[in-house]
Parts: structure tokens; sequence; C-alpha cells
């Protein structure tokens, strides 16, 4: 190798060093809703014998399961049908009744991560303890790589 | 080193080279896919070789980004280096795998062209957390294919080496593409902190190997030689060179290689013409100095290859007093017949 070309490789790896960091940490830290467990989470625990709400069409079926205490809460998915999409994630919203609901107030950043899905399968996700006021219960399908909803699924009492 | 074009020149050495890539390639895919299947029978065909083809492409690009300072910090590695153009064509495939397989996955299932979807589908270049980071994967995986098609020494020879090279430094700001469409894609969906780590853990290790060769680079470049002598400056002693070996030195900005074989000092520029490998760092093999990158072979007395080859480098005069080696950086013209200093 010769010397302009040493020089050369030098100046492009301490920009890297710099570069490569900040980007990594950067990243890392605008992970929104940071929660540390692993989203894709196949169903692995035992389901919650109590099946509070349902809903149910040709896509998937839908079950908010608890206990007999109410203090566990559990979102069960399965998806009958493949989705469009290979993978997407479900969040979890705040009401906005004037802005007519879930999916038209929806911003990734704004809401609860609750899990990562597949185009197929059964899911099962953990849901915070206070899942039991019913007008909390809203919930986005969320395609993450075309940035766009493919349904929200509202739980009325 | 071939007088005319072949598409592969094959050797033994490369064929057991290859054989190791396409073992070690095989192997992981089967235990990604085996491991993946056992956790998640559900997964889908297609995700599966998204997901095996691209972590198997990452690992193999930060294979392909250490061979090179791993041989500046020890020459053990330098069979790594002897074919790392198919490692580098062997990433790019599987990077193409994976590219084509997320397009026809993610895109394809609309009216729109799916090239065009990959650009207008998300266009939140404004926000970190929601960034196209597909596109970043797009950007490197055009790199990795301008280079994987230049590869081949034909366009070496075409392209002329200083734009060859320029091309293939490209790497680097592919690199940096790659880290950011992992860290922008996948990880803001991943929460297991592993994967952070590990992409961190792979590019950390490689600025410190770069940074580490640099400095050992730098240290020869710096070395200080100030006893001259009628145009001759005093480099070593005789004995400090092993026999069919070389010692470096560098003399007003250019690198010398002076080569001991039969009794005999002889004089070469370090560089070699095929892609600038290190001369001075190989050895005198059936009495040609070899170039321990891809073999290219020189004539120690005329810097010449043997024929029917043409390629040619510097030489230079050298001469031994009372065990001391004197040489002269003034080079001779490529190809310059040069008797080397008798060793008394």
């Amino acid at each position: 190798m010769i010397k302009p070309l040493r020089k050369r490789h030098l100046q492009i790896w301490i920009a890297l060093a710099f570069l490569l960091p900040a980007g990594t940490v950067l990243s890392w830290l605008v992970i929104p809703n940071p929660v540390p467990v692993k989203l894709l989470n196949p169903v692995a625990t035992e389901l919650l014998p109590v099946i509070k709400y349902k809903k149910d069409n040709a896509q998937y079926c839908i079950n908010i399961r608890t206990n007999k205490e109410n203090s566990e809460w559990q979102l069960e998915w399965k998806n009958r049908l493949s989705l469009a999409v290979p993978s997407a994630v479900i969040y979890r919203t705040s009401p906005s009744p004037s802005l007519g609901g879930a999916s038209r107030s929806f911003t990734p950043g704004g809401s609860q991560l609750i899990g990562r899905i597949e185009a197929r399968g059964d899911y099962n996700f953990t849901l915070p303890p206070d899942s039991s006021g019913h007008d909390q219960l809203r919930f986005v399908l969320y395609d993450f790589i075309h940035q766009q909803i493919i349904d929200s699924i509202n739980f009325q009492p | 080193m071939s007088a005319s074009y072949s598409a592969v020149g094959w050797n033994r050495q490369k064929k057991i080279y290859d054989w190791l890539i396409a073992g070690f390639c095989t192997s992981y895919l089967v235990l990604f896919i085996s491991l993946t299947l056992l956790f998640n029978d559900q997964v889908t065909f297609e995700t599966l070789l998204i997901r095996s083809t691209s972590t198997l492409a990452v690992l193999l690009l930060h294979v392909i980004l250490a061979i090179g300072p791993l041989c500046r910090l020890n020459k053990k590695f330098l069979p790594l280096l002897y074919n790392r153009r198919h490692l580098g064509v062997t990433m790019f495939t599987l990077a193409l795998i994976h590219g084509t397989f997320s397009i026809l996955q993610f895109h394809a299932l609309s009216n729109t062209n799916p090239f065009v979807s990959l650009f207008t589908s998300n266009t939140n270049f404004g926000s970190l957390p929601a960034f196209p980071f597909q596109s970043l994967g797009f950007f490197a995986l055009l790199i990795f294919f301008l280079m994987a098609i230049t590869s081949h020494d034909f366009w070496l020879h075409n392209l002329s080496p200083k734009v060859w090279k320029t091309l293939h430094m490209f790497v680097y700001p592919a690199y940096f593409l790659v880290v950011m469409h992992v860290m922008l894609g996948v990880i803001q969906y991943e929460r297991n902190p592993v994967f952070v780590v590990i992409i961190f853990a792979g590019a950390a290790t490689l600025v410190i190997l770069h940074l580490m060769a640099a400095l050992k680079e730098k240290k020869i470049d710096n070395a200080a030689f100030t006893l001259e002598q009628e145009g001759f400056v005093y480099v070593c002693n005789v004995n400090d060179i092993e026999d069919s070996r070389a010692k470096i030195f560098c003399i007003d900005k250019e690198r010398i290689a002076v080569y001991r074989h039969e009794n005999k000092l002889y004089a070469i520029h370090n560089v070699c013409k095929h892609q600038g490998g290190p001369l001075g760092e190989g050895k005198i093999l059936d009495g040609c100095i070899t170039c321990p990158w891809h073999g290219y072979q020189y004539l120690p007395d005329n810097g010449q290859s043997p024929p029917p080859f043409q390629e040619k480098v510097n030489t230079y005069d050298v001469k031994v007093t009372e065990n001391k080696v004197w040489l002269n950086p003034i080079p001779f013209p490529e190809g310059t017949e040069r008797s080397g200093a008798l060793i008394k």
C-alpha cells in the first residue's frame, strides 16, 4: 500500500471511530418506549384462565385474558389467515374521542408498544396491571416498514 | 498473476479457501434455520431466508473488514487475505438474496413498482426512529454490487489500480450504511440488548484493529535515518535481515524492501503493481520475490516479473560495508538491472 492510501485509510477510520459509536448509541436511544423485553413473544407462558373480552373476525381472533382476581392481564393474538405483511407491531393507544378514536390520534412515539407479531402464528403478550379500565383497551396493528396502520381494535365494555 | 484472461485462476489454496467459505456459510445457515424453527415454528420460509442471509452477510462483512488490519498486525493472518475477494462476492450474494426477498415480501404486494415503493412508502427522513432504513440497505447493496462486478483482475487492469482502489474503498461508507440499516431497522423493534451489544462490539473491534494497524504502519513511516554517506543512508546491520526475507525502510516518504538472497542484498520498491501489496513482507520463492497478498512475483535483481508477465517495480542501489547495510533512496526506472550487494 502506498503512503497516500495508508493516510486515506487512517482518515476514514478516524471518521468511523466517531460516526459508528455515535450512530449506534443514538439509534439505540431513540427506540420508542424502552421496555427490557423481547418483543417477538410466541406463546411460551401459560394462558390466563378467564377471557374477559373477545374480538373475532376472518383475519384474526383476539382475546383479552385475566385471572380470577383481575390482577394479571394478557393479550392473546391468533392469526387465522396470514397477514399481508411479514411482520407488524401492536401498540396500545390512548383514546381520543375528539379525533374519532385510536387510529386517527395514533402516533408510535405516543403509544405503548405491546409486541411484534409475524404473518402467521399465535402470540401472547402480558399487558400492564391497569388493563381493567375498559376505555383503555384500544390497540393498533401497525406496519412498521411502510409506517401505516393495518387495523385498529377497540374493546368496548 | 496471469498473462491472459481467465474467469478464476484456480489453484489448490483457492479451492481450499472456497470450500471453507462454503462449509462455514452452509453450517451457519443450517444452524440459524434449525434454531429459529425450534423456538418459533410459525415463521415463514421468506422470513427465515431474509434473516439468515442478512445476519450471515453482516458477519462476513465484519470478517472481511478485519482481515486487512489483522494481516498488518500479524503475518499469520495472510492466508485469509489471499482469496478475500471470493469472501466479498459471497457476502454480496447473501446480501442480494436478503435484499431481493425483502423487496418481494415488503414491496411487491401492491400496484406500485417495488423499487418506487421502497423509496416512497416511508418518507420520514426527518425522524430517527421512523427513518426509512431500507433505503440505507439498498445503497449499501448497490456499493457491494459495484465492488463484486469489478472484483476480477480484468477490471483492476482496465480501470487502473488507482480508480479500482478508490471504488473499493467505498466498502467503508457501505459498512456504515449497513450498521445504520440494522440499528434503525430491526433493532428498533427487537428490544433484546444483545443485538445492540453485538453490533457495537463488531464496530468497536474493527475501529480498534484498523487504528492499531495504522499506528504500526506510522512507526515504520516515521523511522529516522540520519547517517548518510555519498547519497547512501545507513539502514541496518546485515544480520538483521533473514535469508530469503526482507526488511522495509521508509526513506523520503517511499518504502523500500531490502531482500537477502543467495548471499546478496537487493532493494526494490515495496509496493506490488497488482494491488499495492507490501513486497517486503513476502519472501523469495523459486528465486522470485513473492507478494504476500496474491502471489505476484518479481526478480530481485531487476524488479521485473518473470516472462511472460510484464509487471515492473523500481530498483535501488544497496551496498554493504563492514556488515552495515547502506541504501540509496533514489530509484532507478522500473525494471532496471542492479547487481546487488555481496555480503562478505
